[in-house]
């Protein structure tokens, strides 16, 4: 009989559309996943991770789960409820035949479905991989085995879970729509796994909370070096093994349990009807007019519009997909604001960012789920009949299904602006700012949601179902959301969305309505238009198929609807036009012009790069800055020198402005604009405009050591709708480097060039030049050369003038303030020069005014300007400056400058250092410190502060020389500094928290972007991971090695030699000379690892142990056995060996061995012992003589050697007996 | 007038419908048929929920098919099988139906819903969720509904199934007072319903109108003809391969078989004086002369 019913179920199963519905998705999804695996993050290391390597196609497998979700659920509505979905269930529970072969036939057929439905996706990921369209480079060797483990080892187990889950709540609730909103609800918990993963959760935990594996599979792998994530097969001795044990066990025990308790037979209890006192009229029946026309549609829409949103929002699944929602909105507001090591101010921003961050997918699963709903409600009730027998016009049942998923959106929003609201309201907040909520629910959020409900429904017009609905309107959304942005062709006329005004700030107004206004008209003009279409289609009696429905639409075609449909068209189209014309006024182009023009660029100005340019030596600006109108005028004078030591016949400019129109004036003394003909390359001078840059010759040529004045002014605009303005209306911040408007011009040709060398290989152009490699000489031009034009130091002279509501700020020593006519101006004027780097400000501030006083006696004026409402992080930031000040003054070099400025600025999220003036981002002013006292805490307001004071002496007086690495000397050496004060002041514990948490899981997370080649510390180009992340590393290993005291006089010595001084620039390798120099010959391999090759080790115990045994002399000796390792990246950086497959490499590394009383997590510095051991053997014995008796043996407990996975290094011992910890 | 001139549907080779015309004026219209005659289908083409594959229907002149507003502003229907929203009041659920049907006025709208829940007996439970009712609760909801408004044309299929004989005979009663005004189509398997109210009456078969006019019309084109006898289970199943059978019963132990039959069939029939069941089934199985023609015609 089982078998009989297993035949049953498959045929049945394959019967329905919805079967193949699903395979046909699976193939697409795998194909789609093979074809662009950019999809599965291989794209984040370019060709580095493989397209079929073992991690991508793992990734694959254990990812399919996710619509698996939801194809699961449709199965088990097939599978276990369709006798009474098909009103079936007293026929077939009445036959004799045996409850357990149904009920085991059932769940046979579901799980064989979804195992069906993986392994095609599988082979579909499989088959891609020999797409023409894949790159060759991103392709490893084919291993069937990288499909076949994971296969096994994600889908059986996943499977059985899905069944065991989804026939659960179909045996519980007896309800096809509780089970699909169940799908939803174990979505939202894959969701809700990822959060808790992200904060201090033990491993083991993560590792089982997510019933798919993916989460466990990450654990295991998260230390894997990219070839083993190309080569190396899952071990399931790891945390996926546990995974799939916990789960495995689960699944079973609950679908014996499913099979146990299945009931047949009718499960329904009996209603008791409810009595009504409701009166009668007596009457005999009469009847009522009946009324048509606008009156009676009106009165229709109100009506079904009611029913429509509040039969949906009363429904049970809406209560508990809002609650999941409203739960995820929560969780992830105190968790991100309360409990992440950074701690947060909780302002109503706040909550909002973080609350709305979470909502994007929940919304789209909420939206999808309920536009099928709402559209097929009448056919589920089997009220269909009775309602289109009635005169109700089309046009009032679509407008009121719409509305009301409109309705459940902006409750959904309204919900979670609530929450934020009462989590601020309960807990030790700011007062809430409702202003912020609305803005954030109704502006920045709604729009969006309201489009994606829109396109939704749209979708409901063509399917013929509701399961089929639910799909096809998440695969638009998802399409339209993330893909649409990726085609090649892409142009904002094609984004369908909500557009908002602008960023959200506390401190600054919104920034461009016209691109909010023309945005929404346009798409609202469209689903307005498919509106229409949607009347003319809508599903009208028994005949509802979309053939019969476009045959019949010439009945539903009216004057009315014709009109509106026209209106939309035109709107449609005419603000299409407005737009298109916006957008072609600021030579958009899309992704494939773009880098066609990118080509185009780097191949006119190529050989011109290489010409002489002349050097800025000084800079005269005046800016005169409109916030309300968000638009400045900045004219200036600027004084170039020839030091290039030939004559300089031609010279690009590059225009401060983006727009043409907007550089109203560039002349150079001596030098004619080319506006026609040639240059000396014979390329067209009209092609070189088109990029925005000038040409200009001198006649006679600038010969060396000749200096020239050039004059600009230039229009800094508006918002235009196709362009953002510069001009904030409160917290103006421009520069001379960055974006398409800068304060002056730039002298030599733009690189254009195209970084990517995945990019460049698809495009047949040849490698990049490398930049020149670092020497111990130095370099001629430094860093600010390469990003704004040629320059040693600069004096600045600027006036600014702003509203007189706003401060205007620039670098340099203040000279003088003016008032008049609503105008505020000051003038700086630097007194000693500053690098070729400077911003200019203007804001609404309250100002925080203090001081420090220099051992020479100079008073330097700190001042920290700051909306007023955001003065949480204020003192923080003044002891961090002032700490800074003493701390680097005493231990590197006196400060240059004779002020210090902090200044917040809005819709910007970094904070960045000119000479004495740091412009810092507006979140930043709303961290909370934390405890000092909790180790276990981050203060980013300090450390990003003390970084960025930092820089004064690491990129301003230390200017890196251009050369492989430079960033290393500003960022590198400036991170490193900080966490020295950081540690200075707040203990050694915190500094080694925030290297653990901050400095080390970043380069982890952030090593995985880059899409290029991993090369040594001392050669990187702009790899953060490496310039900030392994440089602060490495550079503390050293420091912990040698000794800070050591580390400060090394650094000391070198802003000696380099600091405030013209070329030859340092480098890298002058600065490696510095470190070998101040740790000695017994380091030298130490830093040859650290900086020039690149280099893991791996560290751990050999076998059972520590063992301790108590000498005769009452002392402890504990010994143990060390294993060590040693991995190497080959010279050309393709592979990573072992140190003993590499002849002549020998083993010599300074180990550090911490014994502890107590356990080291609860308190790393807390030991009683600290020793280093030179190791020379893969295998070693340690033994130590100790005083104490201990407990705990670590090694390297201050993450001295870089290592990825420091799991297995602490071991706990106890008296003559041994065991793993 | 509601005017139906040779419509035809089919569904894939099935035709439900072939060339269906009738001319109906105010009055009690019964439509008597076998499952699968077609009735329904005429009934959803009538109430616009779907389109015949050729002919036309007029309410009043106005072709319906093209302009179904005329059709759906005065319509009160009743379909076979139906469902109701979950969680809805009669009260609630009908005021809801009486907006779409129009009735603007809150106070007309709640009087008429309350006189209707009086005539249907459903006064007491209006506060109670219609989905909860039982089948016969739920039909006589279906009537009320049917019957807000004002509606000219009123389609009611199967009305009465699941009605225990009081709630039948209140709601033939109420459909027979509104008789005079309204076009009433009742589409039933009960025969007795039609006879007991019909003025005007169809017999479908197989997609056709195979019989038309007044129940006693229809019965008097059998008289004298029809002849029942008492016959044992052998003899009856002979009979019924005769082309002249017409219906057969059991009783006590017997079987009572009726044919049609100029003279008499043989020794032991008794002529009967002929019923509409015996026209019925003598209609649609095509033993009455030119009946089909002239219904047709």
């Amino acid at each position: 009989m089982l078998k009989r019913l297993l035949d049953f179920e498959i045929r049945y199963q394959a019967r329905q559309i919805g079967f193949w519905v699903v395979l046909a998705v699976m193939i697409i999804v795998g194909a789609l996943i093979g074809m662009f695996p950019e999809t599965l993050g291989s794209n984040l290391s370019g060709s580095r991770l493989k397209t079929n390597g073992a991690q991508i196609v793992a990734r694959g497998i254990s990812s399919a789960f996710l619509p698996i979700i939801f194809f699961g659920g449709v199965f088990t509505v097939t599978g276990i409820l369709r006798d009474k979905t098909s009103n079936m269930l007293e026929i077939i529970h009445a036959t004799p035949v045996q409850t357990s072969d149904m009920t085991l036939a059932r769940m046979i057929g579901i799980f064989g479905t979804i195992v069906l439905a993986v392994f095609v996706y599988l082979i579909a990921q499989f088959f891609a991989q020999f797409s023409p369209t894949l790159d060759a480079e991103t392709l490893g060797p084919i291993n069937p085995l990288f499909y076949i483990q994971p296969f096994l080892v994600f889908t059986v187990v996943n499977a059985l879970f899905v069944t065991a889950f989804f026939t659960l709540i179909a045996g519980l609730t007896q309800n096809r729509v509780l089970v699909l909103v169940s799908a939803i609800g174990l979505f939202f918990w894959s969701i809700m796994t990822g959060v808790i993963a992200g904060l201090d959760t033990p491993k083991w935990v993560e590792a089982i909370i997510d019933p798919f594996g993916s989460l466990a599979y990450e654990l295991d792998t998260d230390f894997w070096s990219i070839d083993e994530r190309n080569s190396r097969l899952l071990s399931l001795t790891g945390y996926v093994g546990l995974n799939r044990l916990v789960w495995g066990v689960i699944s079973l025990a609950t679908l014996a349990l499913v099979f146990k308790r299945f009931k047949r037979g009718l499960v329904t209890g009996k209603t008791k009807l409810k009595g009504s006192t409701l009166q009668g009229t007596g009457l005999p029946y009469a009847g009522v007019t009946q009324k048509s026309g606008i009156t009676a549609d009106i009165a229709v829409l109100k009506s079904r519009t009611n029913f429509e949103f509040l039969t949906t929002v009363r429904s049970v699944p809406f209560a508990i997909l809002a609650g999941l929602a409203a739960a995820l909105f929560a969780i992830l507001i105190i968790i991100s604001v309360f409990f992440a090591p950074q701690k947060l101010v909780p302002t109503s921003l706040r909550m909002s960012i973080a609350g709305f961050g979470s909502l994007l997918i929940p919304m789209i699963l909420i939206i999808s789920f309920f536009s099928a709903e709402i559209n097929f409600r009448d056919k589920g009730a089997k009220f269909n009949e009775l309602l289109d027998s009635t005169n109700v016009s089309n046009w009032t049942l679509l407008v009121s299904k719409w509305l009301a998923l409109m309705g459940v959106v902006t409750a959904l929003c309204v919900i979670g602006m609530f929450v934020g609201m009462a989590i601020q309201f309960v807990t030790d907040s700011p007062s809430i700012n409702l202003s912020i909520y609305l803005r954030s629910t109704f502006l920045n959020q709604l729009p969006n949601y309201l489009f994606l409900a829109s396109l939704a429904m749209i979708v409901q017009i063509f399917v013929p179902n509701r399961i089929v609905g639910m799909l096809a309107a998440a695969g638009a959304i998802v399409i339209v959301s993330f893909f649409l942005v990726r085609l090649p062709f892409y142009h904002p006329l094609m984004g369908f969305r909500g557009s908002t005004p602008g960023p959200l700030s506390e401190i600054s107004p919104y920034g461009n309505w016209i691109r909010f206004r023309w945005f929404n008209f346009y798409w609202f003009m469209f689903v307005t238009g498919f509106g229409v279409l949607g009347v003319w289609l809508w599903r009208r009696g028994l005949q509802t198929g979309l053939i019969s429905r476009i045959k019949n639409i010439k009945g539903n075609i009216g004057a009315v609807s014709s009109g509106v449909l026209a209106l939309a068209i035109a709107g449609f189209i005419g603000s299409g036009i407005f737009i298109y014309k916006a957008y072609d006024a600021v030579d958009y182009s899309n992704r494939k012009e773009n880098e066609a023009r990118q080509v185009k660029g780097e191949k006119l100005f190529k050989s011109e790069r290489d010409l002489p340019r002349p050097h800025t030596r000084a800079v005269s600006v005046d800016v005169q800055i409109f916030p309300k109108k968000q638009e400045a005028l900045i004219s200036g004078t600027m004084t170039l020198e020839n030091a290039s030591g030939e004559p300089i016949t031609e010279l690009y400019v590059q225009s401060p402005v983006g727009h043409k129109e907007d550089l109203r004036k560039l002349t150079i003394d001596g030098a004619i604009d080319v506006l026609k003909g040639e240059n000396a390359e014979g390329e067209n001078v009209e092609d070189i405009n088109d990029f925005n840059v000038r040409l200009f010759k001198f006649e006679p040529p600038l010969q060396d050591g000749e200096t020239t004045e050039v004059n600009f002014s230039a229009f800094y605009h508006a918002p235009r709708l196709a362009d953002r303005s510069n001009i904030s209306k409160n917290g103006t911040f421009l520069n001379n480097y960055g974006g398409g408007n800068r304060v002056v011009p730039i002298f030599g040709p733009p690189d254009v060039s195209i970084r990517s060398s995945n990019k460049r290989r698809k495009l047949g152009l040849e490698e990049l030049p490398k930049w020149p490699e670092p020497t111990a000489e130095g370099a001629d031009l430094n860093i600010f050369g390469l990003l704004t034009g040629p320059a040693d130091m600069i004096d600045l002279e600027a006036r600014v003038c702003t509203d007189e509501s706003q401060i205007p700020i620039a670098p340099g020593n203040f000279i003088s303030e003016s008032k008049s006519e609503g105008r505020t101006c000051r003038a700086y004027k630097t007194d000693q020069p500053i690098s070729n780097f400077f911003s200019m400000l203007s804001g609404e501030y309250a100002v925080t005014e203090n001081s420090w006083t220099a051992p020479d006696g100079r008073k330097i004026p700190i001042h920290i300007y700051h909306a007023e409402q955001h003065d949480y992080s204020v003192e923080t930031m003044m002891t961090a400056v002032q700490f800074s000040l003493k701390h680097y003054s005493e231990n590197f070099a006196p400060y240059q400058y004779d002020y210090v400025r902090i200044l917040e600025v809005p819709f910007i999220g970094f904070a960045q250092a000119y000479a004495g003036t740091i412009p810092f981002a507006e979140q930043g002013f709303v961290l909370d410190s934390g405890d000092a006292e909790d180790v276990k805490t981050v203060d980013n307001a300090m450390q990003t502060t003390m970084h960025e004071m930092g820089h004064q002496w690491f990129g301003h007086q230390i200017k890196p020389g251009f050369s492989r690495g430079f960033n290393v000397l500003s960022e590198g050496l400036t991170s490193y500094v900080a966490m020295d004060a950081y540690e200075a002041y707040y203990g050694w514990d915190k500094a080694r928290y925030y290297l653990e948490k901050v400095t080390i899981e970043e380069m982890q997370a952030l090593s995985m972007f880059d899409s290029e080649n991993e090369v040594p510390l001392a050669l990187a180009r702009d790899q953060r991971y490496l310039v900030y992340n392994k440089a602060d590393w490495v550079l503390w290993s050293l420091k912990n090695y040698i000794g800070p005291q050591n580390m400060r006089d090394a650094m000391k010595g070198f802003l000696a030699d380099y600091g405030l001084k013209g070329p030859p620039y340092p480098t890298t390798k002058t600065l490696t000379n510095v470190l070998r120099e101040a740790a000695g010959p017994e380091f030298d391999q130490l830093i040859t690892d650290q900086w020039d090759r690149t280099v893991w080790w791996k560290l751990g115990f050999d076998g059972k142990g520590p063992n301790l045994t108590e000498t005769s002399d009452g002392k402890w000796k504990v010994t143990f056995a060390l294993d060590m390792d040693k991995i190497i990246k080959t010279e050309d950086m393709k592979q990573s060996k072992s140190w003993d497959e590499i002849e002549s490499e020998v083993l010599k590394e300074p180990l550090e061995i911490g014994v502890y009383s107590e356990d080291p997590k609860k308190l790393w510095s807390a030991w009683s012992k600290l020793e280093t051991i030179w190791v020379t053997d893969a295998k070693q014995e340690v033994s130590l003589i100790l005083d104490e008796k201990p407990s705990y043996i670590a090694i390297d407990p201050r993450r001295l050697l870089q290592e990825r996975s420091i799991d297995d290094n602490v071991r706990s011992i106890s008296e003559g007996s041994a065991f793993a910890r | 007038m509601l005017s139906i001139k040779n419509i035809s549907k089919s569904f894939g080779d099935v035709h439900a419908l072939k060339n269906v015309s009738l001319d109906l004026e105010p009055g009690l219209f019964g439509l008597l048929g076998p499952n699968g005659a077609g009735k329904s289908t005429l009934m959803r083409t009538l109430a616009t929920l779907q389109s015949p594959d050729s002919g036309s229907v007029h309410l009043d002149g106005v072709d319906i098919l093209e302009n179904p507003t005329a059709m759906r502003s005065t319509l009160g229907y009743l379909p076979q099988d139906f469902g109701v929203y979950p969680k809805m009041s009669a009260k609630a659920l009908l005021d809801h139906i009486a907006v779409l049907k129009g009735i603007t006025d809150k106070s007309a709208r709640s009087t008429q819903i309350r006189t209707l829940l009086e005539h249907v007996n459903l006064l007491t439970h209006s506060s109670a969720n219609v989905a909860t009712y039982s089948g016969g609760m739920r039909q006589r909801f279906g009537v009320a509904q049917a019957m807000l408004g004002d509606p000219k044309v009123l389609i009611v299929d199967e009305p009465t199934a699941g009605l225990d004989p009081t709630e039948r005979q209140r709601f033939l009663d109420l459909l027979a007072e509104q008789a005079e005004t309204k076009i009433i189509i009742l589409s039933t398997h009960i025969i007795e319903d039609v006879r007991d109210l019909c003025t005007d009456m169809a017999v479908m078969g197989q997609g056709q109108v195979v019989a038309r006019g007044a129940p006693e019309m229809l019965i008097d084109r059998i008289a004298d003809q029809v002849w029942r006898k008492k016959v044992n289970k052998d003899e009856a199943t002979a009979i019924k391969t005769q082309s002249n059978f017409l219906s057969s019963r059991h009783l006590s132990g017997g079987v009572i078989v009726t044919v049609l039959s100029d003279g008499s069939p043989g020794a032991g029939w008794e002529q009967a004086n002929p019923i509409l069941e015996d026209a019925y089934h003598a209609h649609l199985h095509g033993l009455v002369g030119a009946t089909r023609e002239t219904v047709n015609a």
